[in-house]
């Protein structure tokens, strides 16, 4: 909200300094997130005195003046269509000045020579009007030559100050000016509004009020003003509210605007003469029933809106927005004034059910002070009365059935410093609550407290400690460390997460953080939008649907580094999944995903080709062995839709399905404009965490070990594994390792073979191993691979 | 046969010996040549046959003049391997390398800097005593909202705009607050965690991602107050931001916190002095804070007569931006974008 510093020390009645009052604004809840001094920089910019005006003699649409500067009389040529006569004061650039980006200089004007500018309030950025020039007769009587600032009393400091939900006492100048007496320790005694002239019929014989719905609207107070002329506000009225952000309309408008920022209250304007019947009704909406809104919106009702109807029909959208037949026009002569408090929950429904939210809402659904109104509607009457003409209609017009009484609520002084941990005086203590405007009884170990009306938000003992506590600062209070029990760690996920990444990182990949939604096209083609979650109102359509697999981002995360013109890429990422499982929420799984392409490491002149299959196989293996201590096996998989179907194995760690491995299927990555190649993993981190062994050393080995290498001649389709297989439990248990070392094709190999080459080694836990022994155990073990293969060596 | 002349051959031999030896170039060619004196079948060998047939007297002459020119041969061929191995050694030693060339460094893994930071706020809390708890990222409109004291149809629901995924709910957890009512309904008292992980809002500019990062801090026990908050919160300050931090705290409003505190650090880039990080203000906003309130207590079925509590809410990536230069948009730290994580050393 924007605040007028000039205007809240007016209230207030003094004025400290504008920086010292926004810290202590700051420092007491009201923050304050900018402060701007408005109103200076019109060095040369002064009152002139219209001596002499004459048309220009080329130009029909020129005029040219003679202006008392106050320092002398210049001649200025002047194109506003309102230039005044001789007497007329109007502001005046003189040369040197400078106005928006120009600076004011001596030239000729279609031939007649010009010392000056006169101004509109648009080009000295003080009033959106930019009509014509600005004429000061009946602003301000200072001599020529005044500076403007000072005859217009233009300097002020806006506050642009961040309400938090609770303080709706906050929403008004006159709230900030109690907040600043408070705070100062001054006593907080605004005037009282005038009364404004009374004539004619009473209100009871202008209107009649029907409260039905005593729900929706506690209370329904209203004015009428017979007589009144639509007109232009003055200069400082309009000032006031150009500074605070809000638009001058016309005399009748911009009060209840004022009195709005003034207030915190609400009110609404309607022309008398077309509200039919001279009836208002409060009553809730017809299912389906219409109004077009001021902003010429048609709006369907529910039963569950609240409207303020005329004889025939809905003329408000009670507290969001008025009706578009009823308003305000430059015509209107009588006005009834609608003064009112509404059910805030009522009204934040309608206003998020139309989504339509206005000043207006936006205080109600927060809460106003149902017990002003009485002020307002004096204030409200005798400004317009003042500035249009016009008289109210005698006689209080106020249907409130239910008056909404102050809350008493208990304080313990005891309590407040066990809550804070330092004490107040007790003496602090009820200065601080009759500062809010609360009567305080009770004894010093107890205070009975009558909280006013405009804190709704202060209901329990703790909004008065809270109240308190931030009038007294909250730097007043000491630091202390407080004695933590031990408690016995219970963060398995999160541990496992870091122990994940720990891997991960130091197999030489890199942490990717993606989002969590994903394009839902993305699942469908990947064949993964099984059981899916979609959010409601997603920012965009790529981000609808909460991934189910981690492989999605990683692919996204592809995309954006290849466009970006960046071919390497080695990531993984840690985090959860999700997937409807029926349940009110889904399950959300940890796993872990990995992806890669481009090449492999390499150096000057040295090329070890691009990243395939078993490098994600490779890093899926060293992780799973890293982290379980068990040795995955991968089997075959056939039905994946997003790996490639010859070329993706299932990991499976003690029996039990954990994951995938394999090449991304070509056609996922053409989706995503990327070439083949890319390859990469995912598996369930907290099912293999749930596997994982102990590891366990065992004795190194004295003796000597003894290499035997066997290569045998296959056909190109068989696989290595089950002859590596084979091979290991043929050699027995002297052989402590088999591994393939070699798959040859090409010269000395017939066309549409391999071969395959597998080293031993032997190695005794007891003794040195002979050449004889271990020869045996070799031939015999190859003998049978040859046999049971039907392969034969080479 | 002359033994004499027999000595003559020996002498002619050892000296051929020498005259080839030190033209070879390898070692297998010295043992070659080597063998083919010494050896089986070779020269000195096969003249040595000839010795049985040698008067007695004579005998041992010729036998000493053998073992003279086997010696002279054997360390001929030794002194010639050495040479050569001395040859070896020098040309490696003094072979040119281009060191200007690159080295060979293997490709490294990171970790996401929001990982490294959310693990460093983390382990201040947990050597402080307090555990880890983690919560679903898609929540109940009660734990995210209800139980936490934002009213229906209340204004507080407007501080933060939610991804629904069934509007009043389910939804995309707005912040790490549930964790807190997860955790007090089912851990026993006194109760002392950090929750980080995931939130999600509905914005989406360069200051605001649509999902980002928090850490929920919580301790519920006898006689907690606000100077323990304090206390807390300036020893987190100082473990991360440095021992000479200094911060405010200004009150504010969470539903669920009453009194609520917002902290601010002294700008870390103008030390206070006002510069574009901290929009001239000298201060930076860190973190949320506050007391919880007696309804939040009541709603979990704890006594808050008998028990208080505090609970503080942080921003990782704000930290994060912090604590790295050159994020010029927080949506960059979602992009991982290879040239971007690289850049971030612990
Ligand atoms: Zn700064």
């Amino acid at each position: 909200m924007l605040v007028s510093y000039r205007w809240i020390c007016e209230i207030a009645g003094f004025s400290p300094k504008p920086e010292e009052l926004g810290d202590k604004l700051t420092f007491s809840g009201l923050e304050v997130d900018e402060l701007q001094t408005v109103g200076v920089g019109f060095d040369n910019i002064v009152v002139g005195v219209i001596k002499s005006r004459e048309p220009h003699p080329t130009s029909g649409k020129l005029h040219c003046v003679t202006v008392d500067s106050g320092s002398g009389v210049v001649s200025v040529v002047c194109g506003a269509p309102n230039c005044p006569g001789p007497g007329s004061r109007v502001v005046l650039a003189r040369v040197g000045a400078s106005v928006g980006e120009i600076t004011i200089e001596s030239r000729e004007i279609a031939g007649v020579p010009s010392e000056g500018m006169l101004c509109s309030e648009m080009e000295l950025d003080i009033g959106p009007d930019q009509e014509g020039i600005m004429i000061l007769d009946g602003e301000t009587e200072a001599a020529a030559g005044t500076p403007i600032d000072d005859a217009l009393g233009l300097q002020d400091w806006i506050y642009s100050i961040g309400i938090t939900p609770n303080r709706p006492d906050a929403l008004s100048h006159r709230g900030i000016a109690r907040e600043m007496a408070l705070l100062y320790g001054k006593p907080f005694d605004p005037s009282v509004p005038e009364a404004a002239p009374e004539g004619g019929d009473p209100v009871g014989k202008h209107i009649k009020v029907d409260l039905i719905d005593q729900e929706g609207c506690p209370r329904y107070a209203a004015a009428v003003i017979t007589g009144a002329k639509v007109g232009k506000s003055p200069f400082s009225l309009r000032y006031r509210l150009h500074n605070l952000g809000v638009r001058p309309i016309s005399n009748l408008v911009d009060v209840t605007n004022l009195i709005l920022l003034e207030y915190g209250q609400p009110l609404h304007a309607f022309d008398l003469d077309r509200v039919a019947d001279a009836t208002i009704v409060v009553r809730r909406a017809s299912d389906g029933e219409r109004m077009k809104t001021l902003d010429e919106v048609e709006r369907t009702f529910t039963g569950d809106d609240l409207l303020i109807c005329d004889g025939e029909r809905p003329v408000a959208v009670a507290g969001v927005m008025g009706g578009i037949d009823t308003g305000i026009t430059q015509e209107t002569k009588n006005l009834l004034l609608e003064c009112a408090y509404f059910n805030p929950s009522m009204i934040r429904r309608t206003s998020k059910r139309l989504k339509l939210a206005s000043e207006s809402s936006y205080r109600f659904e927060r809460g106003i002070d149902p017990n002003m109104a009485d002020d307002v509607l004096r204030s409200t009457t005798h400004l317009i009365c003042d500035l249009a003409g016009g008289t109210r209609a005698p006689g209080p017009m106020d249907c409130y059935p239910v008056p909404i009484e102050r809350k008493r609520v208990a304080l313990r002084p005891g309590r407040y410093e066990s809550v804070m941990g330092y004490p107040v005086e007790v003496q602090e203590m009820r200065r601080i609550l009759k500062g809010l405007g609360a009567v305080v009884t009770g004894t010093d170990h107890e205070f009975s407290v009558l909280v006013p009306t405009n804190r709704p938000d202060i209901e329990r003992e703790i909004d008065l400690i809270e109240e308190i506590a931030r009038v007294v600062g909250l730097d007043k209070i000491p630091s202390l460390l407080p004695r933590i029990q031990s408690c016995i760690p219970d963060r398995e996920e999160y541990e496992v997460g870091m122990r994940v990444r720990q891997i991960m990182v130091s197999l030489g990949l890199e942490e990717s953080i993606s989002y969590s939604f994903v394009p839902e096209e993305m699942l469908v083609g990947m064949g993964l939008s099984d059981r899916v979650i979609k959010i409601a109102n997603p920012l965009n359509s790529k981000r609808e649907t909460m991934r189910t697999t981690l492989l999605a981002g990683l692919i996204e995360n592809l995309k954006r580094a290849t466009t970006r013109y960046v071919g390497l890429v080695r990531q993984f990422e840690v985090g959860r999944t999700f997937h409807d499982e029926g349940g009110e929420l889904p399950l959300e799984v940890l796993r872990v995903a990995a992806i890669m392409n481009g090449s492999r490491d390499s150096w000057i002149g040295e090329d070890h080709g691009p990243v395939d299959f078993f490098d994600a196989k490779g890093i899926a293996g060293a992780f799973i062995r890293e982290f379980t201590g068990m040795d995955p096996v991968f089997e075959p998989v056939t039905d994946l839709d997003y790996m490639h179907p010859n070329r993706a194995l299932r990991v499976v760690v003690g029996g039990d399905d954990v994951g995938v491995v394999g090449e991304v299927h070509p056609k996922i990555l053409a989706d995503q404009k990327l070439g083949r190649g890319a390859v990469g993993f995912e598996v369930d981190a907290m099912k293999l965490w749930g596997m994982r062994k102990i590891s366990v050393a065992s004795p190194l080995h004295e003796f000597p070990p003894m290499v035997r290498d066997v290569a045998f001649l296959v056909e190109e389709a068989r696989d290595a594994a089950p002859i590596e297989d084979a091979l290991r439990d043929a050699c027995g248990p002297l052989a402590i390792s088999v591994s393939l070392f070699d798959v040859y094709r090409g010269k000395g190999i017939e066309d549409g073979k391999k071969s395959l080459a597998f080293s031993v080694v032997y190695r005794s836990r007891e003794k040195t191993l002979t050449d004889e022994e271990v020869d045996t155990i070799h031939r015999t073990a190859i003998d049978s691979i040859t046999t049971e293969f039907g392969v034969r060596t080479r | 046969m002359d033994p004499q002349e027999i000595i003559n051959d020996l002498q002619k031999l050892a000296d051929r010996f020498d005259d080839s030896v030190n033209a070879l170039a390898t070692e297998q060619q010295i043992r070659d040549l080597q063998a083919s004196f010494l050896g089986k079948k070779g020269e000195v060998t096969m003249l040595q046959k000839l010795l049985g047939k040698l008067p007695g007297e004579s005998r041992r002459e010729v036998g000493q003049a053998f073992n003279q020119a086997k010696q002279r041969i054997t360390s001929a061929a030794g002194d010639a391997i050495d040479g050569l191995v001395n040859r070896e050694a020098r040309e490696y030693l003094d072979r040119h390398t281009d060191l200007t060339l690159p080295g060979r460094a293997p490709s490294m893994g990171r970790m996401h800097p929001i990982t490294t930071v959310m693990y460093d706020i983390v382990d201040v809390f947990v050597s402080m005593g307090f555990d880890v708890a983690l919560g679903p990222e898609i929540e109940t409109d009660l734990y995210n909202f209800g139980k936490l004291n934002f009213p229906d149809d209340h204004p507080a629901r407007d501080m933060q705009d939610t991804l629904f995924i069934k509007e009043g709910k389910t939804l995309l957890r707005t912040h790490t607050s549930p964790v807190q009512i997860r955790t007090m309904l089912e851990k026993p008292l006194p109760i002392q965690i950090v929750a980080p992980g995931a939130v999600y809002r509905r914005d989406d500019d360069p200051t605001h991602s649509p999902m980002f990062f928090q850490v929920e801090g919580l301790l519920v026990d006898e006689g907690v107050s606000f100077a323990h908050l304090k206390g807390v919160l300036q020893a987190f300050l100082a473990r991360i931001f440095g021992r000479d931090v200094r911060s405010r705290f200004r009150p504010s409003f969470f539903p669920f916190t009453e009194p609520s505190a917002e902290v601010d650090i002294e700008c870390i880039s103008c030390k206070g002095a006002g510069c574009n990080l901290c929009s001239g203000t000298g201060w930076l906003e860190i973190l949320g804070s506050g007391m919880v309130d007696p309804t939040v207590l009541e709603g979990v079925g704890i006594d808050p007569e008998r028990y208080t509590g505090f609970a503080f809410g942080l921003g990782v990536d704000r930290i994060a931006m912090l604590r790295y230069e050159g994020i010029s948009s927080i949506r960059l730290l979602y992009e991982n974008d290879p040239r971007f994580l690289e850049a971030f050393r612990r």
